[in-house]
């Protein structure tokens, strides 16, 4: 019936701007109800879009769910408005042999965002009273006889979850047409609930939909960048039905027909769409133009399905051996992290939120959360812990693994989450039957799932069986409809080298079984929790990591893509003690009978080294977390550290110039090489700043700066703008210069006065505006003739190379430079101040300046500019 | 009070700014969006981008404009206004000889647009984050007020904005009269320096001029002879005014 490949289809424009164009509005308030109060009125907007050549037209049912209702009181009348309004439209599609697409809205709540700014878990509406509201308005306009279900103005995928639940799962209509469509609320391309359109479109995709589109949000034009990515993604159609532009403060649409055609125009002849249409403020004149501009152009091809897995937190996450290994952070998990544990007993989620945000930082793609442990109460502490890491953009940007061996916990889990989840694990413990309907569950919630090893006879733990319970898994699943590409095996890695015979060749027959796995069962993903396999040597961390590192590298090898771990547990294969490593590789691959002997033989010697570096969970010291810490520009949990690390050096001023300075060294010459960028080092200095502050009550005031530079900075007079001085006086700081800042609109003689009193070693001057020149050369001038010689460097918008060279250069006897941002600014002040013939040749540029400078155009007399200017 | 006035929150002026400035200031170098997908700058194009729009969000101080209707005539090189006001202006003398009061047929719209930043300043980055951010909404407040006369006037491609210390009009020293016609003193908190500079900083005035297919110039240097004319009409010694306009000299 819908074919999308053989050409474009022209879905109608706006119902709502029309209706306002024509006057017509309901008693109520609601317009959807106008189906009832002005059934004419509604065939007429409908008839006009349908006169202009629309494929598909839409139902007037964008509000018509009880959630919605309810505030005009309309909630008991669910079904009598869908109902009704399918009615009129489809008496008048069906005049035209058109389609009917029945549309629903997102509703005015979130799923995903929390209503309350202090409290991140709080939600006004649940999946469930949402799903079942949706179920409701569904099951009305397929009853009333429509062609497609149109989800659109999307501005929150879990909201779209919940209907594709009622439509897919609750009224089992798995193959009945489907369009969803998002709206992008922020000029960085992201949904309100913060999804990229890749994040969005594979957290739907399960769906099964006809088309994925945008529609609404900032107009065609601004549209067309984040349609072309999703065109480049999409294996089903794509759709886009634009506004008219952006609405002015009385709501009013004002971008013209013709301009809106030739924008769209170019969504066309791009191939990047194969529905196309409207959204508020478009007209039947534009829908007319659109059906013109289809009828002469292909409709968009469709993408072939990589086979591979995508996940997706707000950003998406491709699962490929060849583009990298997946890290799954470990340590939000209460089996294994005391700390962490301790943390969601005791109630302390914003701590616990920080250890997610902690693996984020140390690598992990992935979040693997669980709670599942005798004091807690599992659904309650995952649900909870899982709304508020959403309030962590830094952290939500991951997809999550949602780990328990309770379904109950995880169905719970599932329905806050608005990207694409993992789920591990299912498994065939329990039977095919209970095995198939989970797994078709999780598929519904649009979630991959890690598939345990395990049947009904218990855990696979040779090559045989793990290989056997594969194979068969594998066919349910196929058979049952689940693709490949969403099963990742996890083929369960226990501990070796604990003296018990049998368990010698665990990590040998993962590896081999992993191997078989790849090459036999194809689409699949292959992951496993690799601390596991250290159990025996609990507490020496160093050879638990190097244990970790040759099986992985082996495992990886073998085809394995993903791996549960603590990436500071985690080594580099090639770093690895020869010795050492030969004896772990000799028991990860059961290579020799008493391999595990030997490895205890030598693991007492790497316990002690370890001691020496051992601190709190991450394996690193307080030295390097603090360094980290600025350099990352990271402003949180420094206090502990620089209190540890004050005790153990025992001077503040010690751990200012020994850790602080030389990490903000680094800083400073990773922006000058152009590594790091400007915000960048703001939040460095930062976090610098916060760490001085820690320390200053331990710092006696006799102790003066160890600084070697001294700048005086300063705004000249008539002048307030400070931005820019800001910016050069934190990153002269981040440099190592002892900066005196004096202000705005500073008179020169202020500028001199401190700078002799200070006994700086340079001076910058800033302005933005340009009488501020002028001010400039007044400063300048006063310091030639006091005498001074240190270089002067002059900076801000109104300030160029040009007129330091022509007019500001020539008053001095010492340098005066100039930079155009803040990175050249310390860069060629620090180059003045340490190498003098950089000044000779500065001023040698400068002198080529000058010569070159007035040889400009001809001014033509005032007069004559005049009388040219009238012809 | 002269003319109208218009406040509106950062939030509601976020649809109007012009992310492209977000990165210039921050020395991120590149175009807006492309630098987003930028593969050296791109990562932290758009954590810049997301901290900006988080912090927009967190924001509440008023941006304010100010601005009336003003019957308008050209007198040679002067805009001549209703009320006698004279904004003289300056003519290229380089190439295309042009003038803004060229352009001036019966009004111009002179308006003022002020926000100062209440955001607490303890936190370096976030002060100049959101002083950034000020000035991008100074900036969407115009935008704004564009549409808004756009639609006044009907007009399709918007008015020409002609804001004091930029090209067209470099002369900073214009800002005075404008603040005299809308008697900006006395609605807004709003001050100019001894050299025409604004406090609050993020502050823009200057007129529109509501007419379609304006476009917009460069006056670039001038002569001796226009300098001297130039200071007798606008009240100025020759030097003072040199001062003023190094750069068209």
């Amino acid at each position: 019936m819908i074919d999308l490949s053989k050409k474009i289809y022209v879905l109608d424009g706006a119902l709502g701007t029309e209706f306002q164009k024509a006057g017509i509005k309901d008693a109520s308030g609601c317009n959807d109800l106008l189906a009832i109060s002005a059934p004419d009125a509604v065939a007429s907007v409908t008839r006009s879009y349908l006169e202009a050549g629309a494929d598909i037209v839409t139902t007037n049912t964008f509000n018509s769910n009880a959630i919605s209702l309810a505030q005009y009181g309309l909630q008991d009348r669910v079904r009598e408005m869908n109902l009704a309004s399918v009615a009129v439209v489809r008496r008048e599609a069906d005049r035209y042999g058109a389609l009917v697409a029945g549309s629903i809205g997102p509703t005015s709540k979130s799923l995903s965002i929390s209503p309350d700014m202090d409290n991140p878990a709080v939600r006004s509406l649940s999946f469930d009273e949402l799903r079942e509201a949706y179920r409701i308005q569904i099951g009305a306009l397929v009853d009333g006889g429509v062609d497609i279900v149109l989800i659109e103005t999307a501005f929150d995928t879990l909201n779209v979850k919940a209907a594709i639940m009622a439509l897919r799962h609750d009224l089992g209509l798995r193959k009945f047409p489907l369009i969803i469509s998002g709206t992008l609320t922020d000029p960085a391309g992201r949904t309100l609930a913060g999804q990229t359109i890749e994040a969005f479109y594979h957290s739907v995709r399960h769906a099964d939909p006809l088309a994925v589109g945008l529609n609404c949000a900032f107009g065609a034009e601004k549209m067309k960048p984040y349609i072309e990515r999703l065109s480049a993604v999409a294996t089903c159609g794509v759709s886009a039905h634009p506004n008219a532009g952006l609405p002015d403060i009385d709501g009013r649409y004002s971008e013209p027909v013709e301009h809106m055609l030739s924008v769209v125009g170019g969504y066309l002849s791009d191939g990047i769409v194969n529905i196309i249409g409207g959204c508020c403020g478009t007209t039947p004149e534009y829908i007319a133009g659109l059906r013109k501009l289809a009828d002469c152009h292909e409709p968009r091809k469709f993408n072939r399905d990589s086979g591979c897995l995508m996940l997706a937190g707000l950003d998406p996450l491709l699962v490929e051996r060849s583009q990298n290994f997946i890290n799954i952070g470990e340590r939000t998990n209460v089996a294994g992290s005391k700390k962490f544990a301790d943390m969601i007993a005791a109630g302390d989620f914003a701590g616990a939120v920080s250890v997610a945000q902690q693996q984020v930082e140390a690598g992990a793609q992935i979040i693997d959360v669980c709670m599942d442990a005798p004091m807690l109460d599992a659904g309650k502490s995952m649900t909870e812990y899982l709304l508020r890491l959403q309030s962590e953009p830094a952290v939500s940007i991951r997809p999550t693994m949602i780990d328990s061996s309770s379904f109950t916990v995880i169905e719970d889990a599932l329905k806050t989450q608005q990207g694409k989840p993992i789920v591990n694990s299912i498994s065939l413990k329990e039977g095919e039957e209970v095995f198939i309907s989970r797994a078709r569950l999780v598929r519904d919630y649009g979630a991959a799932m890690v598939v345990m090893l395990f049947d009904e006879q218990g855990q696979a733990d040779t090559y045989e069986r793990k290989i056997e319970v594969a194979a068969r898994a594998y066919r349910l699943l196929t058979e049952a409809g689940i693709p490949a590409s969403e099963i990742v095996f996890d083929p369960n890695i226990l501990a070796v080298a604990t003296g018990i015979l049998q368990h010698d060749r665990y990590a040998a027959d993962f590896i081999e079984a992993t191997r078989w796995i790849k090459n036999n069962l194809p689409g699949v993903s292959v992951s496993g929790g690799v601390s596991n396999l250290s159990f025996a040597f609990r507490g020496n961390n160093e050879l638990r990591s190097a244990m970790h590192s040759v099986f992985l590298y082996h495992a990886m090898a073998a085809g394995m893509d993903m791996a549960i771990l603590n990436p500071a547990m985690v080594r580099i294969y090639d770093d690895i003690p020869e010795e050492l490593r030969e004896r772990v590789e000799d028991v990860v691959l059961c290579r020799r009978p008493d391999a595990t002997d030997r490895l205890i033989e030598i693991a007492s010697e790497f316990k002690q080294q370890e001691n020496r570096a051992a601190s709190a969970e991450t394996g690193a010291d307080p030295e390097q977390r603090i360094r980290d810490a600025v350099i990352r520009g990271s402003n949180e949990s420094l206090k502990d550290d620089i209190l540890a690390l004050l005790e153990r050096m025992g001077s503040a001023m010690a751990v200012v110039d020994r850790v602080l300075m030389p990490a903000m060294g680094e800083v400073g010459c990773m922006f000058s090489d152009g590594r790091m960028f400007l915000p960048q080092v703001i939040k460095s200095a930062r976090a610098m700043k916060s760490a001085v502050d820690i320390l200053r009550p331990y710092i006696s005031d006799s102790v003066t700066s160890h600084a070697s530079r001294k700048a005086v900075i300063a705004t000249v007079r008539g002048d307030v703008h400070d931005i820019g001085k800001n910016i050069v006086a934190l990153v002269l700081r981040c440099n190592g210069y002892d900066v005196t800042d004096l202000g705005v609109m500073v008179p020169p003689e202020t500028i001199l006065r401190k700078t002799i009193e200070t006994g700086a070693d340079c001076v910058l001057l800033s302005g933005l505006i340009t009488p501020s020149l002028e001010q400039m050369a007044v400063t300048v001038r006063m310091f030639e003739e006091a005498g001074l010689t240190i270089p002067i460097e002059v900076g801000g918008a109104t300030t160029s190379m040009e007129h330091t060279a022509v007019r500001l250069a020539p008053l001095y006897s010492g340098p005066v430079l100039h930079s155009s941002d803040a990175s050249g600014c310390v860069r060629i002040l620090s180059e003045a101040l340490s190498n003098p013939s950089f000044v000779s040749e500065y001023k040698w540029r400068q002198q080529t300046v000058r010569e070159y400078a007035d040889s400009g155009e001809t001014i033509v007399p005032i007069e004559k500019a005049r009388e040219l200017a009238k012809k | 009070m002269k003319g109208n006035l218009i406040k509106l929150s950062p939030s509601e002026l976020e649809p109007y700014i012009d992310w492209n400035f977000l990165f210039v200031e921050w020395d991120l170098k590149g175009h807006y969006p492309q630098i987003l997908s930028d593969p050296k700058y791109g990562t932290e194009a758009r954590k810049l981008l997301d901290d900006s729009i988080q912090l927009l969000r967190r924001m509440e101080n008023p941006v304010y404009a100010l601005y009336c209707r003003a019957d308008a005539r050209a007198d040679g090189d002067d805009i001549v206004l209703g009320d006698g006001h004279l904004l003289p202006q300056l003519r290229n003398q380089t190439g295309h000889f042009m003038c803004v009061s060229d352009y001036v047929t019966d009004s111009i719209i002179p308006f003022a647009v002020t926000t100062r930043n209440v955001f607490p300043d303890d936190d370096c980055y976030l002060s100049i984050a959101s002083s950034i951010l000020c000035d991008r909404l100074a900036d969407a407040m115009v935008t704004y007020l564009e549409r808004r006369i756009a639609s006044e006037f009907s007009l399709s491609d918007g008015p020409l904005t002609i804001a004091y210390g930029y090209p067209a009009a470099p002369d900073h020293s214009g800002k005075r009269r404008i603040y005299d016609v809308l008697d900006a003193g006395s609605v807004l908190d709003l001050h100019l320096t001894e050299n025409y500079s604004m406090e609050p900083t993020s502050s823009i005035m200057g007129f529109m001029i509501p007419r379609d297919g304006l476009k917009y110039f460069n006056v670039g240097r001038i002569g001796e002879d226009q300098l001297a004319d130039y200071a007798r009409r606008a009240g100025l010694s020759p030097s003072r005014l040199a001062e003023l306009i190094p750069n068209n000299l």
